[in-house]
């Protein structure tokens, strides 16, 4: 992908995030003012290859948006659907765009994706697997749990994962001998000069 | 991170669960980022690899050094490279530190050049790799051990002036005087060689050059020509100078080097020993050999480096030449180490066992090659921890007659001045003296020559001093 079409495809992806989120919001005045003023702030940040800027539109836009949308349950589905498809996945998508805006391409490593994929769907079905949890253990009793019960539910699950994976210390890097990579290069070819 | 707090700080203020799912996405991108910086860590294989790209090093000169950073791991490297050198070394050109993104399989390279402020090893450790992640939240430093010992050989004019000098002056005899110390005979035919350019014209060989076509040099050795060996002390007396003292050993390296050129050119034999309180460090046997006095620079090359002591905080710094030296007078960067080994030298000479272990060792064995001819040996060295050494040396000598010449760099001629100089620092170098002259008497007394040098002295004022029987 040239530098120029992965441009594009940022700036397609930054604006349809934009309207997704103000699909699923109560697009009033403040609202579209806001996640307008914080698109443009990141695809401005994508044009200048300047993350400050991106970060910050990435911020405005999802207050904005934040501000407009009320979610008080997830153990509904369309309030579930809300909560995915019009927050959670276009922050997400704002997020990456403004984070790599200084970077020359995108790339996903296949592990580190799953693990960060199996957290988002842990923390954010965390409230139905409890209440699923407790009907499991007191089927008599009717579960009715409050906002801000879930929002406890949610932190912390998400509190709790986020420290066991981020913990550990990043393993230590392989150095080679002299000999070994002297090896290696003649047996797999010389390698290319920068 | 800060953002997301204060999301779900929101979440829980509005009692909205939009702002809890705002931060959860906030913090899924720093699950993320963290994941697969460890993950990209832990599949880096990198390997640097340091060369110097001078033939040779000079100290206070420009040492060009490239680093060459091959990625054998299947994932680029972007980050921040920096070699690891010692803080008092000046970057002359080039940058140590650089940002590279280097692909998988594929080598980076940078140069820089530093100036090493003084003779002796410079250490290169390795270099310093502070990696971020992809969306800059996090940061990581990696040491890559790639060691580089450069050898800064002295200053380049020292070389210039053993050039020079190598044409003016010599060691013989020309004069009248009451000793003639190293008086030097006629020329006796020796062999011929290749032509070396600078041979001067009336030793090439002309009848063999209009059968052969090629330019031959006839050699000569002197009838009765001394064979000279020229030991440097590199003991840790010799090596440690004040903060602002000059380094006796760089002295001493100097003028080996410029004798040996002086001599090379008279065409005598000459070799070259270093050696400290229990060892022969490096040696180069005396020859006539073409390019020797290539050898002998690097042998020289291998001297160690000065040291810099710093005054203790309370008590006079005792002398040196006293009959019992406090051996660890000071306290120097190697403290701990340096006392311990101080201390053992002092009881190997205490027991009588230590005398002349390096340097008696090296004597028999050139004594044992002398094929007859007589030897002057050299000794530079300050007199301190291998006093007993050079006294047994001077004995030997004397034993076998064979002539010596010791050049004493005295030790308070190369301290820096003090400003205020008080009665116990007036004593104190009354001593010194007064044991110098024990010391010289004694030499002498063997039938050595002795020459008391400062940091001022050249080569030249030394081979004067010999030719004129002032030694």
């Amino acid at each position: 992908m040239t530098p120029r079409t992965r441009l594009a495809v940022s700036c397609a992806l930054a604006i349809l995030s934009a309207a997704t989120m103000l699909a699923f919001s109560k697009a009033n005045f403040g609202t579209l003012i806001g996640v307008l003023a914080g698109d443009i702030l990141v695809i401005a940040g994508l044009l200048n290859k300047y993350m400050p800027a991106a970060v910050s539109g990435m911020l405005v836009a999802a207050a904005s948006t934040g501000a407009s949308t009320d979610i008080y349950t997830l153990t509904e589905t369309s309030t579930l659907m809300t909560a995915i498809l019009g927050l959670f996945l276009p922050v997400i998508v704002l997020a990456w765009l403004a984070l790599s805006a200084e970077d020359e391409e995108i790339s996903v490593g296949r592990r580190p994706s799953l693990v960060t994929s199996a957290y988002a769907v842990i923390s954010l079905l965390s409230v139905p697997i409890a209440m699923a949890v407790g009907g499991v253990f007191a089927p008599a009793i009717s579960a009715r749990i409050s906002t801000m019960t879930e929002i406890a539910i949610v932190l912390f699950v998400a509190t709790i994962g986020a420290v066991i994976l981020t913990s550990g210390t990043p393993p230590v890097p392989k150095m080679e001998g002299e000999e070994e990579a002297a090896a290696d290069i003649e047996e797999g070819g010389s390698p290319s000069e920068e | 991170m800060v953002s997301c707090i204060s999301f779900a700080f929101a979440g829980i203020l509005f009692m909205n669960l939009s702002w809890v799912v705002i931060a959860l996405a906030l913090a899924c991108m720093f699950v993320n980022s963290r994941v697969r910086f460890g993950w990209e860590i832990g599949r880096m294989r990198l390997k640097v690899t340091h060369a110097i790209l001078d033939k040779m090093v000079f100290a206070n000169e420009p040492a060009s050094i490239r680093v060459d950073i091959l990625n054998k791991g299947s994932v680029a490297i972007k980050g921040i490279f920096e070699d690891v050198i010692k803080p008092e070394a000046e970057i002359a050109a080039g940058d140590r530190r650089v940002e590279l993104t280097i692909p998988p399989s594929t080598i980076a390279s940078f140069n820089y050049s530093f100036v090493p402020k003084q003779r002796g090893k410079h250490e290169i450790t390795g270099t310093k790799l502070e990696l971020k992640d992809k969306f800059r939240l996090l940061s990581e430093d990696v040491a890559i051990p790639s060691m580089l010992i450069v050898t800064a050989h002295t200053r380049r004019e020292s070389f210039d002036v053993a050039r020079k000098i190598a044409g003016k002056e010599h060691f013989e005899f020309s004069g009248a005087s009451r000793a003639p110390a190293r008086v030097l005979r006629e020329f006796e035919f020796d062999g011929i060689r290749e032509y070396v350019a600078g041979d001067r014209g009336r030793d090439i060989h002309w009848k063999a050059f209009s059968k052969t076509g090629e330019l031959m040099t006839k050699t000569y050795k002197k009838e009765g020509a001394l064979q000279t060996m020229i030991f440097v002390d590199c003991g840790r007396s010799m090596r440690l100078i004040d903060a602002e003292g000059k380094p006796m050993i760089d002295h001493a390296v100097d003028l080996t080097m410029q004798m040996s050129k002086v001599l090379l050119s008279s065409y005598h034999q000459v070799g070259v020993a270093l050696f400290d309180e229990v060892s022969v460090l490096q040696e180069c046997a005396p020859t006539l050999a073409r390019h020797h006095f290539d050898e002998i620079v690097k042998v020289l090359k291998e001297a160690p480096g000065s040291l810099t002591r710093i005054e203790a905080a309370s008590g006079n710094q005792p002398s040196k030449l006293a009959a019992t030296p406090s051996v660890v007078p000071v306290t120097s960067n190697l403290t701990k180490e340096g006392g311990d080994f101080l201390s053992a030298v002092q009881q190997l000479r205490a027991d009588g066992k230590g005398r002349g272990i390096g340097l008696e060792r090296a004597m028999r064995g050139i004594m044992a090659r002398r094929k007859g001819q007589e030897l002057l040996f050299i000794i530079v060295s300050d007199l301190g921890s291998s006093r007993d050494a050079v006294l047994t040396a001077a004995k030997l000598a004397e034993k076998t007659g064979d002539q010596m010449l010791v050049i004493h760099t005295y030790d308070d001629w190369y301290s820096a001045l003090r400003k205020s100089v008080d009665v116990a620092e007036t004593e104190r170098l009354y001593g010194n003296i007064a044991e110098c002259l024990k010391v010289e008497g004694r030499l002498r007394g063997l039938g050595s020559s002795y020459l008391r040098i400062g940091p001022a002295d050249t080569a030249a004022y030394i081979i004067r001093s010999v030719r004129r029987g002032l030694a």
